[in-house]
C-alpha cells in the first residue's frame, strides 16, 4: 500500500469516526409521521375544509411545530381531543421552549378525562416556560380544587394574583379553595375583591354567599345569594391563547357563539357577518333570526331587522324576546300607523301568553294599548305588572300615569305616593304627583313634591313649575 | 423523540380504563358482587326509545324504574318505563308490569293490572294517594301525564282527568310527598324543557347531534295538593315553586335543615339545582345558592340528572350526590349542618376523577357489604354521540352513546373508591342506562338493583356481596294512614355508632325506590335503640332489636314489630 493510499484511507476512516461521532452526540430532529385527517363523514363542509387545509399544512411541513400545533388548535376548537392531544405533543417534542403546546395539551387532557396530576404536570410545566402567563395558574389551581387540594390550589391562585393582582378569577378561586379549607373570613375578604373586580359574575356571589353563611352571618349570606340570582354569567378566566383556539372553529355554533359575543360587545356589524354565515346553514333557528334582528336594529337597518324578527316569531312562537323586539321598533316608529301600532300590540299579546308576569312585555303592552286609545285595557295591563313586580317603583309609576291621564288624580297620587316608597329618588314621580297634587289644589304638597324632584335634579321642569307656583302664591 | 401514535389508536387510548377495571378497590374477590338474573327471574323488558333517527332528546331520556309492591303481599314487584314517539305504522310501546312469585321469578301482568300507559313514557312516581293500603302509581311522559288508583285486586284504574290533573308537558322525575302534613301525599312533577321537536342542533365539529337543554325556553316544575277526596290541585303558584323556570331532572325529599318539615331537593340540567325549604306555611323559599346546593365547587351550573340524599360520612347529617354530564364531576355536596349548608366535597371524598369521563344518570347510595356506611352506584350512558368505547354491548347507533356504570366503595369516613373487579356484573356492561332503583328485592337482607336502559334490556342484579357485617330492615308504618310513613327518619343507636337513614320512594333519577330502610351494621350485633321522626315532626322511641332482620315500627306503639 502506497503512503499515498494509507492517507486516503485514513483520511477515509477519520471521516467515519467523525460522522459517527456526530451522529452519536447530534441526533437529527426526528420528523413525526403523517397522520390520517379525522374522519370528515357529515361534518359541515366549512369544518371539512378547514381541517383538511390544515392537515395539509402538517403534510407539507412535517417538521414544523407550528403546523402541528395549528392542526392540534383546530381539532381542540372542534373538540376532536383525541386529535388535539397528538397534534400538541407533536408540536411540543418539535419546539420545547414554547409555552403554549404544553398549555394546550394540559386543557385537552383534561377534556379526555387524563389522571389531574398528568394535567397538573402539564401546566407546571408550562407555567416554568412562561412565568407571567396567568391563565396556566389559573386553571391549575381550579384543577387542583376539584381535585380535594385546596391547600396546593391556593398557592396556585396566589401565583396568579403575583402576576396579575386584580385578576377576579383568581380572587374568586383563591376564595374558594380558602373555604374548602375552612377558613371563611379569609375566604370572604378574597371574594369582596373578586367581587370589586368583577361585580356582575354570579358564580363570585354565589360562593360568597356561602362564605357568608359558613362566617355566621346569614343575612349577608341571604343578600349575596340574591344578588348572585339577579346575574346571569359567570366570568370565565380572560386566556388569550384559548380565545385563539376557539377563532379557529368554523362550525356553525362558533359563528353563533361568535356573533352572541359581538353583540355582548357592541359589534353589531362583526356580528351580522358571523350571523349570516350560521343563517346559510341553519334558516330555521329562530335565536339566530333574533340574533339578527337586533343586530341590524342597532346598526339602524329598521326593515331588516324586522323581517328577521318577524322570521323569529314565526320559527318559535315562544320567543318572546323576538315579540318584544318587533313590537318594540314598531312603536318607536317616527310616524306610527295604525296597522303598525295594531301589529305590535299583537305581538306584545302573543308574548304575554307566554310570559304573562314579565314586566318588560306587561309595560311595553299598557303603553301601546294607551297610544291607541284603549285606556281601561291599558289600566287592567299597568295593574298587573304592578302585581307582578310588587318591589319595583317602574311599574307602579307607570299605573300612575295612566291614571292621571285617565283623569282619575286621586288614584294616581295613591300610585305615585306608592312607588316613591319603593324608590324615594324616583324624579319623575315626584314631579308628576306634584303635578297631580296642584291640579287638585293641594298646592303645599305638591310644593314640597316639586321640592325634592328638583332637589334630585336641578334641570329638571319641576325646578320651572316649582318657581311658577311659588310665584303664584306669592 | 418516540415513534409518534395515530389517531385512530390514540382516540380509544384517551379513555380512561374502566372503573371495574380499577385496581384501587380491594383485592379481587373469588364471587361476582352481583348477578345478572333479570333472565333466570323472567324479566324480558327491552325498553324501545321510539328513534326515528331524527335526534329528538326524548328519544334518549327515558328509562325510569320502579320497585313496588302492587299487591300488598310483601314482595317487591317491578314496573318498566317505556319511551316511544308515537308513530302512525304501530301502536306505541308500553310501560310494563311484573309480578313477583313466590319462588322469586316475575310474571308480566301489564295487560290485566291496566297498568300499560301508551305514553312517551320517562319516569314513575309510587305511592298511596289514598291511604287505602294499595299503593298507586303517577308516570311522568313526555306529553301528558298519566295518574292510576290501585282498586287492591291486582288493577289499576286511569284518574288522571277525575283527579283534577293535567301535566302536559315534558315532566321527568316525580315524588309523592306530604309537604304541608295534613296525611295525604302530595305529588311533586319536575319538568325538563319546552321542548321544539323541529329544532337541529350540531356538535362542535359540525355533525348532527342531540340539543341540549339551554336550546329550549326552561319550565318550572309542577306541584300538586292532595285534596284528601282523591283529587288535586295545582299549587305550583300559591307554593312559589312556579317562580323558578330551569331544565328539573331529578328530586330528592328530605328535611334538610331539621325543622321537622320536608324539604325538596331537584337536579336541574345546566341550570342551578333548587332547595326548596318549606316555609312550614304553605309556600316554600328557594335556598340553594346561599345553602351551598345550587353550583359546585366553581360556583357553577352544572348539568344535573339524577340526585340521592343519604348520610355518606356517617355524621348523621343527610348529604347529597348529584349526577352530571362527563367532563364534570358527579358532585358530593356534604351537609356542614343545618343552618350551615353544603360543601362540594367530591373531590377531596374521592369521587371527582374516576366520574369525569362519563354521563351519570341513576344514583343509589347503600351499604353494599353491610360494612356500616353507603356506597355508590351510578348509571351511566352519554347524551351525545362520540366515539363508541371498546366493547360496547349495545348496536350502531346506540353505541355511542354507551357507557359502563360505576360503583363506589365508602370507607367509613366517607371517602370513596371504585370497588375494583368485584360488581364488574353491573360495570360492565356498557349500555346507554339511566334508570336505577334499589331494593330488597329477594328479601335476603341486601340490596339488589334494578336498572332501565335506553333501547335496551332492563336488568335485574341480585347482590352476592361477600357480606362484612350485618344489617336492620325497617318499615316505618304510620297506622292511621294506612302505610308506609314516607319521609320518617330513623335512627338505629348501636353502641357509641348512630346511623341516620330516611324512608323514601323518589330517588335517583326518574325511578322509585324501595321505601323500606336498609341499614348495613358492620360488626354491630345488636341495635339499643331506635328513634323515629315521623313525617309531621313527631318524635318517637322505640326499644332495640336482633339485627339480620326485617322490623316494622307502627307509630304510637313504641313496640318493635317483627
Amino acid at each position: 500500500m502506497t503512503r499515498r493510499v494509507r492517507r486516503i484511507l485514513a483520511v477515509a476512516a477519520s471521516v467515519v469516526v467523525v460522522a459517527a461521532l456526530a451522529r452519536m452526540f447530534h441526533r437529527p430532529q426526528q420528523v413525526p409521521e403523517i397522520i390520517d385527517l379525522p374522519d370528515t363523514t357529515a361534518m359541515q363542509p366549512r369544518v371539512a375544509a378547514r381541517l383538511r387545509e390544515t392537515h395539509r399544512l402538517v403534510t407539507q411541513h412535517p417538521a414544523s411545530a407550528e403546523a402541528w400545533g395549528r392542526l392540534g388548535e383546530v381539532c381542540h376548537a372542534h373538540q376532536l381531543y383525541a386529535e388535539a392531544a397528538s397534534c400538541y405533543r407533536h408540536a411540543r417534542s418539535l419546539a420545547p421552549e414554547r409555552h403554549r403546546w404544553p398549555y394546550l395539551l394540559a386543557r385537552v387532557r383534561q377534556k379526555q378525562a387524563a389522571p389531574w396530576e398528568e394535567v397538573d404536570a402539564l401546566f407546571a410545566d408550562a407555567a416554568g416556560l412562561r412565568p407571567d402567563y396567568a391563565p396556566t395558574y389559573v386553571r391549575q389551581g381550579r384543577l387542583r380544587l376539584g381535585n380535594g387540594r385546596a391547600r396546593e390550589a391556593a398557592a396556585a391562585f396566589e401565583q396568579a394574583l403575583a402576576v396579575e393582582p386584580a385578576l377576579a378569577v383568581a380572587h374568586r378561586g383563591l376564595g374558594q379553595a380558602l373555604l374548602a379549607m375552612d377558613e371563611p373570613a379569609r375566604a370572604v375578604a378574597h371574594l369582596r375583591e373578586a367581587a370589586r373586580f368583577a361585580p356582575e359574575d354570579r358564580a363570585t356571589w354565589a360562593v360568597l354567599s356561602q362564605a357568608y353563611r359558613r362566617s355566621g352571618d346569614r343575612d349577608a349570606a341571604v343578600s349575596a345569594a340574591e344578588r348572585s340570582r339577579g346575574l346571569v354569567r359567570t366570568s370565565t378566566i380572560a386566556d388569550p391563547i384559548g380565545a385563539e383556539v376557539k377563532a379557529m372553529g368554523v362550525s356553525p355554533q362558533h359563528y353563533a357563539d361568535r356573533g352572541v359575543a359581538l353583540i355582548r360587545a357592541g359589534d353589531f356589524a362583526g356580528a351580522i357577518e358571523n350571523l349570516r354565515i350560521v343563517a346559510e346553514t341553519q334558516p330555521d333557528d329562530p335565536r339566530v333570526q333574533m340574533y339578527l334582528g337586533t343586530s341590524y336594529a342597532a346598526i339602524g337597518r329598521p326593515q331588516l331587522a324586522m323581517h328577521h324578527l318577524a322570521q323569529a316569531t314565526r320559527l318559535q312562537e315562544k320567543l318572546v324576546e323576538a315579540h318584544v323586539r318587533l313590537a318594540t321598533l314598531l312603536l318607536e316608529r317616527d310616524e306610527l300607523k295604525r296597522d303598525e301600532l295594531n301589529r305590535a300590540i299583537d305581538h306584545l299579546a302573543r308574548a304575554l301568553v307566554h310570559a304573562p308576569e314579565d314586566t318588560t312585555v306587561l309595560a311595553w303592552l299598557g303603553s301601546a294599548l294607551h297610544r291607541r286609545g284603549d285606556v281601561d285595557e291599558a289600566l287592567v295591563i299597568f295593574a298587573r305588572a304592578a302585581a307582578a313586580a310588587p318591589e319595583q317603583a317602574g311599574p307602579r309609576y307607570n299605573l300612575a300615569t295612566a291614571l292621571m291621564n285617565h283623569g282619575d288624580l286621586d288614584a294616581a297620587v295613591r300610585e305615585y305616593r306608592h312607588a316613591l316608597r319603593l324608590d324615594p329618588r324616583h324624579v319623575d314621580a315626584h314631579y308628576n304627583v306634584a303635578l297631580a297634587l296642584e291640579r287638585l289644589g293641594r298646592i303645599d304638597e305638591a310644593i314640597a313634591h316639586y321640592e325634592q324632584a328638583a332637589k334630585l335634579d336641578p334641570t329638571h321642569p319641576a325646578a320651572d313649575a316649582l318657581g311658577t307656583l311659588r310665584r303664584q302664591r306669592r | 423523540m418516540t415513534a409518534m401514535e395515530v389517531w385512530r389508536g390514540f382516540a380509544i387510548a384517551g379513555y380512561l380504563a374502566l372503573p371495574c377495571a380499577c385496581t384501587d378497590g380491594p383485592e379481587p374477590e373469588a364471587v361476582d358482587w352481583f348477578t345478572d338474573v333479570s333472565a333466570e327471574v323472567g324479566l324480558d323488558f327491552v325498553h324501545e326509545s321510539g328513534a326515528t333517527g331524527g335526534l329528538a332528546l326524548p328519544e334518549i331520556m327515558g328509562a325510569g324504574v320502579a320497585l313496588l309492591d302492587y299487591d300488598g303481599d310483601g314482595d317487591l314487584d317491578l314496573y318498566l318505563v317505556n319511551g316511544g314517539l308515537v308513530t302512525a305504522d304501530r301502536p306505541p310501546p308500553i310501560n310494563r308490569l311484573y309480578r313477583q312469585e313466590a319462588d322469586g321469578t316475575f310474571v308480566d301482568v301489564t295487560a290485566e293490572s291496566g297498568l300499560g300507559d301508551p305514553g312517551n313514557g320517562m319516569g314513575v312516581a309510587v305511592g298511596d294517594i289514598d291511604n287505602d293500603g294499595h299503593v298507586d302509581v303517577y308516570v311522568t311522559n313526555y306529553g301528558p301525564d298519566a295518574l292510576y288508583r290501585n282498586r287492591g285486586d291486582g288493577t289499576f284504574t286511569d284518574i288522571t282527568l277525575a283527579a283534577g290533573i293535567d301535566v302536559p308537558g315534558w315532566s321527568c322525575s316525580a315524588a309523592f310527598v306530604d309537604y304541608d302534613r295534613d296525611g295525604f301525599l302530595d305529588l311533586y312533577v319536575t319538568q325538563y324543557v319546552d321542548f321544539d321537536p323541529s329544532r337541529r342542533c350540531f356538535s362542535a365539529a359540525g355533525k348532527p347531534e342531540f340539543c341540549g337543554p339551554k336550546v329550549f325556553a326552561p319550565v318550572p316544575d309542577v306541584l300538586l295538593r292532595n285534596n284528601g277526596d282523591g283529587t288535586f290541585t295545582d299549587v305550583s303558584v300559591a307554593t312559589g315553586i312556579a317562580g323558578r323556570a330551569a331544565a328539573g331532572l331529578g328530586i330528592v325529599c328530605e328535611d334538610f335543615n331539621d325543622d321537622g318539615w320536608v324539604d325538596l331537593y331537584i337536579a336541574n340540567d345546566a341550570y342551578p339545582n333548587f332547595l326548596w325549604i318549606n316555609g312550614t306555611d304553605g309556600g316554600f323559599r328557594e335556598m340553594a345558592v346561599s345553602l351551598g346546593a345550587a353550583y359546585n365547587l366553581h360556583g357553577e351550573t352544572e348539568a344535573g340528572m339524577g340526585v340521592v340524599a343519604a348520610d355518606l360520612d356517617n355524621d348523621t347529617l343527610v348529604d347529597l350526590f348529584v349526577t352530571h354530564l362527563s367532563f364534570e364531576t358527579n358532585t358530593h355536596y356534604r351537609n356542614l349542618g343545618p343552618d350551615v349548608g353544603f360543601a362540594d366535597v367530591t373531590g377531596e371524598t374521592g369521587l371527582a376523577a374516576g366520574s369525569m369521563p362519563y354521563t351519570g344518570f341513576g344514583v343509589a347510595a347503600f351499604d353494599l357489604d353491610l360494612d356500616g356506611d353507603e356506597d355508590l352506584v351510578v348509571v351511566n350512558g352519554r347524551v351525545n354521540r362520540l366515539q363508541p368505547l371498546p366493547g360496547a354491548w349495545v348496536e350502531p347507533p346506540w353505541d355511542l352513546l354507551a357507557e359502563p356504570n360505576l360503583v363506589y366503595l365508602n370507607d367509613g369516613t366517607g371517602s370513596f373508591s371504585p370497588a375494583g373487579p368485584g360488581p364488574s356484573a353491573v360495570c360492565d356492561p356498557i349500555e346507554v342506562t339511566r334508570g336505577l332503583a334499589v331494593g330488597d328485592i329477594d328479601s335476603d337482607g341486601d340490596i339488589d338493583l334494578l336498572i332501565g336502559n335506553v333501547q335496551g334490556p332492563a336488568r335485574l342484579y341480585r347482590n352476592d356481596t361477600p357480606r362484612l357485617g350485618h344489617w336492620l330492615g325497617v318499615r316505618g308504618v304510620d297506622p292511621r294512614l294506612n302505610r308506609v310513613a314516607l319521609g320518617a327518619r330513623i335512627t338505629l343507636h348501636c353502641g357509641d355508632r348512630r346511623f341516620v337513614r330516611t324512608s323514601r320512594r323518589a330517588s335517583s333519577y326518574l325511578s322509585s325506590v324501595d321505601p323500606r330502610v336498609h341499614f348495613g351494621l358492620g360488626p354491630a350485633r345488636r341495635v339499643d335503640r331506635i328513634d323515629v321522626r315521623w313525617p309531621d315532626g313527631l318524635d318517637e322511641t322505640f326499644p332495640g332489636s336482633e339485627v339480620d332482620r326485617m322490623v316494622e315500627l307502627i307509630r304510637g306503639t313504641g313496640k318493635v314489630k317483627p
